[in-house]
């Protein structure tokens, strides 16, 4: 359901002028830079001509579909590794609370501005992107290894297991998914395992009803009943048939989910239900910034700019591996 | 025909009832003692022993839930921990503004996605598709206060054309209603445009090029219809996403309704407001996506036939 610019590449595969052709080599630093703000110029073209026109020839052959998969990989490199290492990407500390440099706008000494207690907001996102994309990543894995477990189950079983696994998860699903990750971490308390859990319990139905769907129709296949007769366990079958048929709806479903659950869990932030204030994830800082909407924009712009660019590239890839992967969305 | 309706209006209240008892697991059985919670973290252990005799929650779990449901048979959603009034009627008050919102919401959304799925498709591989597909790729990223929070900066701070914040009218309104309904809009706007498409290379087409219908009718008479039958089914499914949306989108611009009520009494503790408010949202989810499931026999011929056949 949440295909993400599904056709772009696929469709302007031949069509588009050299300009954009180029545009990768030239926008997939800048990005990068444009976050970094280091001083690193595009490579330079070397005089030879006869190399320029190879680089020029390799990027003709390039899809605009593939140009945008090498600018997400890039975007996620770079937050994961602010994530691991934010000590050598930020030039401040996060701590750093300097009095004469309050609501200072954006700037050579502060590329993103400060904020309301003058501690650099560049310094914040980059120790941020830590919890956001843990909470991106945990949450994917408990929800989807959870969802996936019930889908399976109740569709290579059938019969009244499967009906009672999906009232279930129809019960769970009744529950909008946001409304229940607040009553989940209304009653947890506020911290980042609560978060964790609480996105991750909100997206299970979801899991479980599209693997249940695929649990069912590689069932329904006769070599399913040839390990059966050949005496394979119904774990075995499970394990080595039913969940390797549906891996590569897991994987891309799972990339996807990372997305939406940076974005509930910044929801969950911004209703001060998330992450507390000693290690704030971008939805925090979005929302200390909002009391100074109208003075300082740079405070809720970037930490928005840096979730909407890591789940952007988060869906740009799992929309690419659903086309590489799922026949039916590949020519169009 | 009767038969399913009936068949279809206990399912869903079934899920209703599975609702109620889960929300009501989540929020009374998981840890978090509400009498602490009401007396403060300070209060005395007798103080807090009474707050639980007064509360009710010295009873054990059966018994509360029991209680809870015979309230609830009679419309009774429980007493405000904070402001000792009836929650049925502090919700009461909140929901035509919510209603207001997510309808006002809904109708942007279905004008923005079919009306852009729709050029899309017509348009498909052009810039104008392509321009399409990538904005709306960014309107699902983005958190939905954001975007927002971006309008707010931009026609408000920036352009002074509407007013930040405020409630009633139909200004401040504006805002709100177009954040929620863009964010909404994106999976209908795809789910159109990838209808179209595919329909158009369904065979029903050839046929009536064969009988010589113009394309302009072919294409918004018959292939839209196609597309728009799962849409429908999409629409209850984003039902969900409006109400969590309307959570997030009334705090935002501090707008009365059910969802700020909601945030205010989590970081009351106000547990039954909380509690009513959920059940109001899943019920509501639930109401919508009956109707959509029976308004499937009206709108998709062929389910009619299949239903009669008893394949479902």
């Amino acid at each position: 359901m949440k295909s993400a610019l599904e056709q772009l590449g696929g469709a302007s595969g031949g069509s588009l002028p050299d300009v954009v052709f180029e545009a990768p080599r030239a926008t997939a630093p800048r990005r990068v830079s444009a976050v970094r703000r280091s001083a690193s110029s595009a490579p330079e073209t070397p005089e030879e001509p006869s190399w320029s026109r190879k680089v020029l020839g390799f990027l003709s052959q390039l899809r605009l579909a593939d140009v945008l998969v090498g600018i997400s990989l890039l975007v996620l490199a770079f937050v994961l590794s602010c994530a691991c290492v934010p000590s050598l990407i930020a030039p401040f500390l996060p701590t750093d609370m300097r009095s004469d440099a309050i609501l200072v706008a954006p700037g050579a000494a502060h590329f993103f501005g400060t904020d309301q207690f003058g501690r650099d907001v560049f310094t914040l996102v980059v120790y941020g992107a830590r919890q956001s994309l843990l909470i991106g990543v945990f949450a994917v894995l408990i929800s989807c290894g959870v969802g996936v477990s019930i889908g399976l189950t109740a569709g290579y079983a059938g019969g009244w297991i499967d009906t009672i696994l999906m009232r279930f998860i129809d019960v769970w699903m009744a529950i909008p998914a946001i409304l229940l990750a607040i009553a989940l971490s209304t009653v947890l308390g506020p911290s980042l395992h609560n978060t964790i859990l609480a996105v991750s319990v909100a997206a299970i139905p979801r899991y479980a009803r599209v693997l249940r769907g695929q649990a069912r129709s590689v069932r329904s296949r006769p070599f399913i009943e040839a390990s059966r007769a050949a005496g394979a366990s119904h774990w075995a079958i499970l394990r080595r048939h039913v969940l390797p048929h549906c891996s590569v709806q897991i994987l891309v479903m799972a990339t996807l989910g990372v997305g939406g659950s940076i974005l509930v869990g910044s929801g969950l932030s911004f209703l001060g239900l998330g992450v507390n204030d000693e290690r704030p994830d971008w939805g925090y800082l979005l929302t200390q910034g909002r009391s100074y909407l109208t003075v300082a924009w740079w405070t809720v712009t970037y930490p928005g700019l840096a979730i909407t660019a890591l789940v952007v590239s988060v869906n740009l890839l799992g929309d690419a591996l659903r086309r590489r992967f799922d026949p039916r969305s590949a020519p169009r | 025909m009767l038969r399913r309706i009936l068949e279809r209006v206990l399912v869903s209240l079934g899920v209703i009832f599975g609702a109620v008892t889960l929300i009501f697991l989540v929020l009374n059985w998981l840890p978090g003692d509400a009498a602490t919670l009401v007396a403060g973290d300070d209060a005395s252990a007798e103080t807090i022993a009474h707050v639980r005799a007064k509360l009710g929650t010295n009873r054990s779990l059966g018994a509360q839930y029991r209680s809870y449901l015979a309230g609830l048979v009679h419309g009774d959603l429980g007493t405000s921990y904070v402001t000792r009034e009836p929650v049925v009627s502090r919700l009461a008050a909140q929901l035509p503004a919510t209603a207001a919102l997510t309808l006002a919401a809904c109708s942007v959304a279905i004008l923005l996605g079919v009306g852009l799925g729709v050029l899309s498709a017509l348009n498909h591989g052009r810039w104008f598709d392509q321009v399409v597909q990538a904005v709306s790729l960014f309107w699902v990223s983005m958190p939905s206060f954001w975007l927002g929070i971006l309008m707010i900066l931009i026609f408000s701070v920036r352009l002074g054309w509407l007013p930040v914040i405020g409630d009633g009218g139909l200004l401040p309104s504006v805002l709100p209603v177009l954040t929620l309904g863009m964010v909404v809009s994106v999976p209908l706007q795809r789910m159109v445009r990838d209808g179209m498409l595919e329909g158009l290379h369904e065979p029903y087409v050839t046929t009536l090029r064969a009988k010589g219908l113009g394309e302009r009718r072919i294409f918004y008479v018959h292939v839209l219809r196609n597309a728009l039958t799962p849409t429908v089914t999409l629409l209850g499914v984003l039902v969900g996403e409006l109400l969590s949306g309307a959570v997030i989108i009334e705090t935002l611009f501090a707008r009365q309704g059910i969802g700020r009520t909601t945030v205010e009494a989590i970081t009351q503790k106000d547990m039954p407001v909380v509690q009513g408010a959920i059940l109001i949202a899943s019920v509501s989810y639930v109401l919508v996506n009956l109707l959509v499931d029976l308004s499937y026999n009206w709108i998709d011929p062929r389910t009619r036939l299949a239903t009669s056949k008893g394949t479902r």
